[in-house]
């Protein structure tokens, strides 16, 4: 995964902190509309506190307008928490007295009041209120809650600063998170890449993921199970057949040989006799390399290793391939030198050998010449294999010991299977060695398999 | 002419390489089940080589072959066997059998494995050329004290010159025998083979093939007791 791309880990970062920002939103509008509902709702019972609070004093005084003017006095003082304006009514004589308080308020006393017992809001703010104040003396009132009110932006301040906090404190959660879902994500995707190959036991096991993970990680290794089962039908359904192929192939190999050395019919005959012998032999080599490619040993399930001599356990099996060489005029010739003996799959290994001798002749012009090496040394048998055919491009050099790719077709034969080569590259990974292919001296190609001489 | 006994219970099979081998120059009995094979290795008959399948109607080859041992019967034995285990071919090679070959086989590769099993078991056939000394039979060359590694090829040609008792061979036929090839391709192969050979033995002035001009090449060796 990039940093650039808009990848799994930043996408949950930015949603989470999004999704939360909203919602930290949201709630605090709904925090300060309920306070400013609050404080609105106090600033009503302001009133009638103040009202209640002054009420005994007047009562215990002279009473009368100077005595109400002192008690009021103080409450209309601009600076107060919430100034008031006075002004009260004597019933009996419909006299007034006051107003008292700030100009900015008693401005108010010119328009109706509410009724007795009354609160009203005036300008949002304000709050007037009608109430009996002494026997006889009515009061109306104004107060202004312009500070009280203040309280709410204050609120609000706070607020919105929870809300910036919270919405940073998201986005570092949102990037912890995002990493943690893409740290899970990526392991279950290495653990099916390891669940992917041969030899690994197809289960996933991610521990301490979350259950979903461990569900998708459970799907994904079911379906890769089927997968891997049909895979391994499909081949043992190929190796299956072509091992039912080798008897009826063998028979008519041993028949058509026989037949030939008997040196009998005439030339046309015999010509023809060859020709099969050559097609029946790349029909077994290639069912050899199908029952080969099926089997289980090179895929490294089944002990199948022994020590023995490779050029004991290859010369004699070379007979077909040289045969070939001698029809078509190519010479071929084995210089062994060290100790060839090595502990492997024997089968195996002179398959791949016999893949490399039988494309060397199948690319040499007649005349040509195909030098097979066998060389122990210290800790590897090496088989070399040089052609004076056209040899390898440079560029096809890996790409041909890839199952199923089919190189050119080799002067006058078809294209084999592209499995000649891939079991060459089996073999020699099974036995923990090597293949390559390079410049022979007379400008061939020249292959090199070095397989180590017990595997470590 | 060496004599060889094919035990095998399938009829196909032992029609097959019984034609084969006999076509070979081999002198062939047959045997289809354990109680046949025993009879046949009972009597005064001397086989060279025993063909053994491992799997039979009444029994297997297995007890053939240890009979065959316990009576200090030496006779080499090569198993026939269509399991792939390589168990088999531990035990064969344990009870004393000499080599195996894994069902199904090419016939030419059985064919090798028998002149290469009668081969070990021949005295050993050696010559001598100046200080070059040649064991035909274990495929080995000497300059001296030192061993010479000669290719399959090398040998073989320095082998078909010997063989030829001192007398001359052409290159057409030094192909046939050596290379099997009865179509000359038109190379100088031979005289490459020839001058890579005598780079190998020549080296303290030995002459160990000699050119006759127009005609081809001759080796004079002297047989000697190994």
């Amino acid at each position: 995964m990039t940093d650039q791309g808009w990848t799994l880990r930043r996408r949950t970062a930015v949603q989470f902190t999004a999704v939360v920002t909203v919602y930290l939103l949201v709630v605090g509008v709904g925090m300060s509309l309920a306070y400013r509902m609050i404080l609105a709702s106090e600033l009503d019972e302001e009133v009638t506190e103040q009202l209640d609070e002054l009420r005994p004093s007047f009562a215990a005084g002279a009473g009368g307008p100077d005595e109400f003017e002192r008690l009021v006095a103080p409450t209309g003082r601009e600076g107060a928490e919430t100034p008031m304006a006075w002004k009260a009514h004597v019933l009996a004589t419909g006299e007034a007295w006051g107003p008292y308080g700030s100009p900015r308020l008693t401005k108010h006393f010119s328009t109706p009041g509410p009724g007795l017992g009354e609160t009203v809001r005036v300008e949002g703010v304000l709050r007037r209120r009608r109430a009996a104040f002494a026997p006889g003396i009515e009061v109306d009132v104004v107060l202004d809650g312009t500070d009280w009110i203040e309280r709410g932006r204050i609120a609000d301040a706070l607020i919105a600063g929870i809300v910036v906090l919270g919405s940073l404190l998201s986005l570092v959660a949102g990037r912890v998170f995002g990493r943690r879902i893409a740290s899970l994500v990526k392991r279950v995707a290495a653990e099916v890449e390891a669940a992917r190959g041969p030899a690994a036991e197809t289960a996933v096991e991610i521990p301490g993921a979350p259950d979903e993970i461990r569900a998708v990680a459970e799907s994904v290794t079911e379906s890769l199970r089927g997968a891997k089962h049909e895979v391994e039908r499909a081949r043992m359904l190929a190796a299956g057949l072509a091992h039912d192929l080798r008897a009826p192939v063998q028979a008519l190999l041993t028949s058509t040989e026989v037949a030939l050395m008997e040196r009998s019919g005439d030339e046309r005959t015999r010509s023809m006799l060859e020709s099969h012998l050559d097609e029946l032999r790349v029909l077994g080599r290639t069912i050899d390399n199908l029952v080969a490619f099926g089997a289980p040993s090179v895929h490294g399930t089944e002990e199948t290793f022994v020590r023995f001599d490779l050029a004991r356990e290859l010369e004699p099996r070379l007979r077909s391939e040289e045969d070939e060489a001698a029809r078509r005029g190519v010479f071929v010739d084995v210089l062994r030198s060290g100790d060839l003996e090595l502990v492997g799959d024997p089968t195996l290994l002179v398959l791949a050998a016999r893949n490399l001798v039988g494309n060397a002749i199948a690319w040499s012009p007649a005349g040509g010449q195909v030098q097979i090496g066998l060389r122990g040394d210290a800790e590897s048998v090496v088989v070399t294999v040089e052609d004076e055919g056209p040899g390898v491009p440079e560029g096809q050099r890996e790409r041909i010991f890839e199952p199923f790719v089919r190189g050119d077709a080799a002067p006058g034969r078809r294209a084999g299977y592209g499995l000649g080569l891939a079991i060459v590259a089996a073999a020699a990974e099974r036995h923990g060695g090597s293949v390559g292919v390079g410049d022979a001296e007379e400008g061939g190609a020249a292959f090199e398999l070095r397989v180590p001489r017990a595997r470590s | 002419m060496s004599r060889l006994l094919l035990v095998d219970d399938d009829p196909k099979l032992r029609e097959g390489i019984h034609a084969g081998v006999v076509a070979r120059g081999y002198e062939c009995d047959t045997a289809e089940d354990v109680a046949e094979a025993d009879a046949r290795l009972d009597t005064a008959t001397a086989y060279d080589l025993v063909l053994l399948d491992i799997t039979l109607p009444d029994g297997s080859g297995w007890d053939v072959l240890e009979r065959l041992r316990a009576r200090g019967d030496e006779t080499p034995v090569i198993f026939l066997t269509a399991r792939h285990a390589p168990d088999d071919r531990v035990r064969g090679l344990r009870l004393g059998a000499d080599d195996y070959v894994i069902k199904p086989f090419e016939f030419e590769e059985l064919v090798a494995r028998i002149e290469a099993v009668l081969r070990r078991h021949r005295p050993p056939l050696v010559y001598v050329i100046g200080d070059v000394r040649l064991d035909l039979t274990a495929r080995r060359a000497w300059r001296g004290d030192l061993e010479v590694e000669l290719s399959k090829r090398e040998f073989d040609l320095v082998a078909a010159l010997i063989e030829a008792g001192g007398e001359v061979l052409s290159r057409s036929a030094l192909l046939e025998r050596v290379w099997d090839m009865r179509v000359d391709p038109g190379t100088n192969v031979v005289d490459v083979v020839v001058s890579r050979v005598r780079k190998k033995l020549d080296v303290s002035g030995t002459h160990s093939i000699r050119t006759v001009v127009g005609e081809g090449y001759c080796v004079r060796a002297e047989r000697v007791r190994a």
